[in-house]
């Protein structure tokens, strides 16, 4: 196995699609393979070796792939992923993670819109692996997620985890408007209160499970203490779809509207 | 303290005398379970309850007991807990026996939640025992399945998925499913004393040294049975009947293995995860046993084989204390 690092060395084009790498094929080839890997961009097709410097080590036992830099523009990184690491020492674009389907991406960043969604024409998002955003995420996060976790360190946009089948989201920080729109199943995990539509979410109640205890020795996500674990609430939704999708939040300050205030 | 002679010499222990004998042991299947609950009283009935009438593959449908006791830090959610160990004859039995009893003894005690306790997923042990997987039903659409993503370190996904189920204290939590493995059931000592006080002490030193060891179980009432059997009946329906070379009021008149001054045997059997954890706790056991009841009457220590009529894994007494003993001497491919 080996662990290819990309090194950004020029500026990048205004657009950039990422969404032919995938690291399960990467790592069979050679570092001048990789240089000549070609990618879309507005401007037309740009190779590997002209944006990044690319180095290989082949001593370690995860394929891993290394984004060095600022990669805001560009975008699909990550996607179909399903097998080893993929770490952005920065920001990344949209649709990171988009259909992925194992493995894992660490974001050192923040992260741009539909992150772990569907992309184009496609109707199942993220069905597998892990997602790990330190900084923030834009819009439509997480839809459509069938399996799998995200975790987010900080903020996230509209529309979170809207038509969530199943897996795990969670956000330590605020989020925008429309939140599990037509949730079925599946978990969301707030470290601050959020603000949920009545109409589709049941009243919030304690949450006490011994499963709280497996995620408090497993998760990815550092801010999922113990004491936090311990006093949550819970409430089930998407009620107008019969959906039966939970959402944990802290007890503390749990805010809930008639209409939705921020839809 | 122990008294070694060579190993092709009598052996003794403290003055109790070794036979030059072997136990006879068979194939079994086995897994592990872990069970955990808010509070360590809650966890042990439901252990008790789970390991009710397991001691005997030939009635009891399987052979478990608690394994050792786990401290919070040793469980998967940080909650006081047992190891428990099971053995079947077959992985049928175990997949048959093993929902029935978590669903009866587990899933029925406050507080509980059981998890899988060999370790590696579908990929290291592919044939898996049901627990969660025939559990979830009693949800009755509202049980929830989880998975927790684990990274491997070749970079594939593995998840392990477990259900929340609703119950009336919240919810039972249960790992899907658990592996099974190969596993040796039958490992055997016999204590031979002038008393049965005698073989009640040595018996009870032995398990108490015992009970800690990983990767073993007693599973007979304190650890020991009284009626050890041989294979075959003069009744074509019994396949097992009294071992009568142990039993004292047939001394004279069948072919006995017992001394003319003991009074009373009985047998301590082990059922293990390997050949070397059975054969470390055979050898922990009896050392135990002898220095504990040499002065009380133990005269000596044999152990029920069948002339091979059993099983393949043979256990010989005097190469196991004296640490020669391997796998390879059972005749056994491993």
């Amino acid at each position: 196995m080996s662990q290819i690092t990309l090194r950004l060395r020029s500026e990048l084009p205004s657009s950039l699609d990422a969404s032919r790498i995938r690291l399960d094929e990467w790592v069979q080839l050679s570092t001048l393979e990789i240089e000549r890997f070609q990618l879309q961009s507005r401007s037309g097709p740009i190779a590997i070796g002209d944006l990044f410097e690319v180095s290989v080590r082949s001593d370690v036992s995860m394929p891993r792939l290394v984004f060095d830099g600022c990669m805001q523009p560009v975008s699909g990184i990550g996607f179909q992923h399903k097998l080893g690491e993929i770490l952005c020492e920065s920001n990344v674009g949209d649709h990171a993670g988009s259909c992925m389907s194992g493995g894992r991406i660490v974001v050192r960043g923040d992260a741009g819109d539909h992150l772990g969604s569907p992309i184009g024409s496609r109707t199942v998002g993220m069905s597998g692996g892990q997602i790990i955003v330190e900084g923030s995420a834009g819009d439509d996060a997480g839809h459509r997620m069938r399996r799998g976790e995200i975790w987010i360190g900080s903020n996230v946009g509209k529309r979170l985890a809207t038509w969530m089948v199943a897996g795990t989201f969670g956000v330590a920080g605020n989020c925008g408007p429309t939140i599990a729109y037509g949730m079925r199943r599946g978990t969301l995990i707030f470290g601050r209160p959020p603000t949920l539509d009545k109409r589709r979410f049941s009243t919030p109640i304690p949450l006490r499970s011994a499963f709280l205890g497996l995620m408090s020795r497993n998760s990815a996500a550092k801010w999922l203490t113990p004491d936090f674990l311990h006093s949550l609430n819970v409430c089930r939704g998407d009620q107008l779809i019969d959906g039966r999708g939970e959402i944990w939040m802290p007890t503390s300050g749990t805010e809930s509207t008639k209409t939705g205030a921020s839809n | 303290m122990a008294d070694f002679t060579a190993a092709s010499k009598p052996l003794s222990i403290a003055g109790v005398s070794i036979k030059d004998t072997f136990a006879e042991a068979f194939d079994m299947k086995a897994t592990r379970l872990i069970v955990t609950a808010d509070d360590r009283r809650w966890c042990e009935e439901s252990a008790r309850a789970m390991c009710g009438f397991g001691t005997s593959v030939i009635a009891c449908g399987l052979e478990i007991a608690v394994e050792q006791t786990l401290s919070p830090e040793q469980t998967p959610d940080g909650r006081p807990g047992v190891a428990i160990l099971a053995f079947g004859m077959s992985g049928k039995d175990l997949e048959k026996q093993i929902p029935r009893r978590a669903g009866q003894c587990v899933l029925t005690c406050p507080t509980t939640a059981l998890y899988g306790g060999i370790p590696g997923g579908r990929e290291v042990h592919p044939k898996r025992v049901p627990i969660g997987k025939s559990l979830r039903y009693f949800g009755d659409g509202n049980q929830i399945s989880k998975q927790i993503h684990h990274l491997d370190a070749d970079g594939r996904s593995r998840p392990v998925r477990y259900w929340r189920i609703p119950v009336m204290d919240g919810e039972f939590v249960c790992q899907h499913d658990v592996g099974r493995v190969d596993a040796i059931g039958g490992g055997n000592f016999i204590l031979v004393g002038r008393t049965m006080q005698s073989v009640t002490i040595a018996c009870r030193a032995a398990i108490d040294a015992m009970r800690e060891l990983p990767g073993i179980i007693t599973p007979f009432p304190g650890g020991t049975t009284r009626s050890g059997s041989k294979v075959g009946s003069k009744y074509a329906a019994l396949f097992a009947s009294t071992n009568d070379a142990f039993c004292p009021t047939l001394r004279e008149v069948t072919s006995s293995e017992l001394p003319s001054d003991a009074n009373a045997a009985i047998e301590v059997v082990i059922d293990g995860l390997s050949f070397d954890e059975i054969a470390e706790s055979m050898r922990v056991g009896i050392t135990a046993a002898c220095e504990a009841a040499a002065s009380e009457g133990l005269l000596s220590i044999s152990a029920g084989n069948y002339g091979g009529k059993l099983g393949r894994h043979h256990f010989k007494l005097h190469e196991l204390l004296h640490g020669t003993s391997s796998p390879s001497d059972s005749g056994a491919e491993r």
